[in-house]
């Protein structure tokens, strides 16, 4: 019996096609193990937290990189450290609550005890008991049986993290990117004012494409399109990085503004009547001093930065599995901030997260598409809005193109080796 | 002991809620609030630890009536149905015409496909106030099934 195949394949994917990508990418179980070895432990900084999380000796988080659980705590010296939290005796998890604070991180199953910088300090029965058993004979070398300590990197209380040595300095990791976001981290005191999760049931790079994409923004969101945040006829301008790292940036323009274009085009998601019985909701408080309506920054491969109106927030991503990850949001303001724009930025919480006027869509769009490419052999996404070139480090200057997403899949090409 | 005049009063107001939710009636949700009424819906995780965040805030009526109209008319999401239940339902005693009370609950939601989840899980801490008929001046929903399956849309 023949089989009919698809009219075009492009899996394997043709060297050097820019314009598409393969479905199979977001489906296969095998690449998604080879992304763990090759992407989230390979030569990439990987979100962990913030310092603030961790304000005292002893205090620690716990969350993963990839798959890989991780504890992010602060030592006696006020260094923060990120550790492998897997006990050197058996592999249990050392710290199994999602944070607090210890003095010794013990883990539970036979109380090895660490250090907060991982050091192993306690092994129970070390010496046997009445001269039987223990480790006596055996080459107990406690400090090679530490917790693993990974590279880590602060930035403006932002901490990053590192299996490799080989991954180059943040600062150059993040290129043009670390401009937009020292702005927003740009080493004040930062209040966390709360957390918001989701498990989204698609793969994980999808999201990253999402962020990285200036031509859904203005046509997905009514809200934003509506209220002037983001158009696609706005002035903006995306960049993307060698490291997969990327900005995507948009610049106030009255409400008023191009929106005959939209009207022309028909577009469902830009509605003129659209008013608000409680327009304190869309209130811009003063902030920046810059002309920024919306500000993302996408730190490859793990973490979302984003300033819209007066909330500013984390995104961590974490992939669970090919086909889920979650998203942590975590919302914050300056410890300085006068208490109407604390008020403000808590108030647009309402904007964000998983019932967020804007972005519960995002992650519609990508369930969808996740569901819409089952039964794939072969097909691929279209990416050519604005051509088929990727430029690194240079920023498109409009909002109608796709250049930022041939960028990151030209990075996850290199990374993988595909 | 509570009184059970008082309590059926409650339910009855939890079940109006929890109908306009369900039953395809929004617009009748922000109507079962005081115009002042205050509405939040919070993680256990912030609640725990004093954080202010919530998933949905809405410091007044008009803001829960947009809630509504963005729900009809601005948001994108895969049409599906909830199913409240509420349950364990206290009150406190009367004072100046008002009553807190709390109760717990639990949502399914159902898409299209016949596929039901439990969505969430958590209690209400609500106050009410009962003259000239019971309405919600404040109603805090603290759900434990914090990391939400996919998108929430309706309130809870």
């Amino acid at each position: 019996m023949s089989t009919t195949p698809p009219a075009e394949t492009f899996w394997p994917w043709p060297e050097g096609d820019t314009a598409h990508v393969p479905y199979r990418v977001f489906m296969d179980p095998e690449l998604y193990r080879r992304e763990q070895e090759r992407i989230f432990q390979g030569p990439t900084w990987s979100y962990v937290g913030l310092e603030a999380e961790v304000p005292e000796e002893g205090s620690f988080r716990t969350t993963h990189i990839g798959e890989v659980p991780v504890i992010l705590s602060r030592a006696k010296d006020g260094q923060v450290h990120v550790l492998i939290n897997r006990c050197s005796h058996r592999g249990a998890l050392v710290l199994h609550e999602a944070c607090g604070k210890h003095k010794r991180f013990n883990c539970v199953y036979h109380q090895w005890g660490y250090d907060p910088d991982g050091t192993l300090r306690a092994v129970p029965f070390k010496n046997g008991v009445e001269g039987h058993g223990g480790y006596r004979g055996v080459d107990l070398d406690m400090k090679a049986l530490s917790l693993r300590r990974l590279r880590v990197e602060v930035l403006n209380g932002l901490v990053f993290a590192s299996f490799r040595d080989d991954t180059p300095p943040l600062r150059e990791y993040l290129g043009g990117v670390w401009p937009q976001l020292t702005r927003v981290f740009d080493g004040r005191k930062l209040e966390v004012l709360g957390y918001l999760r989701q498990r989204v049931r698609a793969n994980w790079k999808l999201y990253f494409e999402n962020v990285k994409d200036p031509y859904h923004a203005g046509l997905l969101h009514l809200f934003v399109a509506t209220f002037g945040l983001f158009r696609s006829t706005q002035r903006g301008e995306t960049l993307a990085e060698p490291s997969g790292c990327g900005h995507l940036v948009s610049y106030k323009g009255g409400a008023e503004e191009h929106r005959e274009e939209y009207e022309q085009q028909g577009i469902s998601t830009y509605q003129k009547g659209y008013r608000l019985r409680a327009p304190e909701l869309m209130r811009k408080l003063p902030d920046f001093k810059d002309d920024i309506a919306v500000s993302i920054q996408t730190i490859f491969p793990s973490l979302v930065i984003h300033r819209i109106s007066n909330s500013i927030a984390t995104r961590h991503v974490l992939p669970r599995d090919v086909n889920d990850f979650d998203l942590i949001w975590t919302l914050l303001g300056y410890a300085d901030d006068p208490p109407a724009l604390r008020n403000q930025r808590i108030l647009q919480a309402n904007l964000v997260g998983p019932s967020g006027y804007i972005s519960l869509e995002d992650v519609e769009a990508l369930e969808i598409v996740q569901r819409g490419i089952q039964g794939e052999r072969g097909e691929a996404a279209l990416v050519a809005l604005g051509g088929t070139r990727v430029r690194y480090g240079e920023p498109e200057r409009d909002l109608a193109n796709e250049t930022a997403i041939r960028g990151f899949w030209k990075t996850w090409r290199t990374l993988m080796e595909l | 002991m509570s009184d059970p005049t008082l309590r059926s009063t409650v339910e009855d107001l939890l079940y109006h809620y929890a109908e306009a939710l369900d039953d395809g009636e929004l617009e009748r949700w922000p109507a079962l609030f005081i115009e002042s009424g205050q509405y939040r819906l919070i993680p256990r995780e912030n609640h725990q630890r004093g954080l202010p965040v919530c998933l949905i805030l809405c410091t007044s009526r008009a803001m829960m009536e947009d809630r509504v109209v963005a729900i009809r008319e601005a948001c994108v999401y895969t049409p599906h149905v909830c199913r409240h239940l509420h349950t364990n339902v206290r009150v406190g005693e009367v004072e100046a015409g008002h009553v807190e009370a709390r109760a717990n609950y639990a949502v399914y939601r159902t898409t299209e496909d016949g596929e039901t989840v439990l969505l969430s899980v958590g209690h209400v801490e609500a106050r009410v106030a009962l003259e000239p008929e019971p309405r919600f001046e404040r109603m805090d929903v603290v759900y434990e099934t914090f990391r939400i399956p996919g998108l929430l849309v309706y309130p809870i």
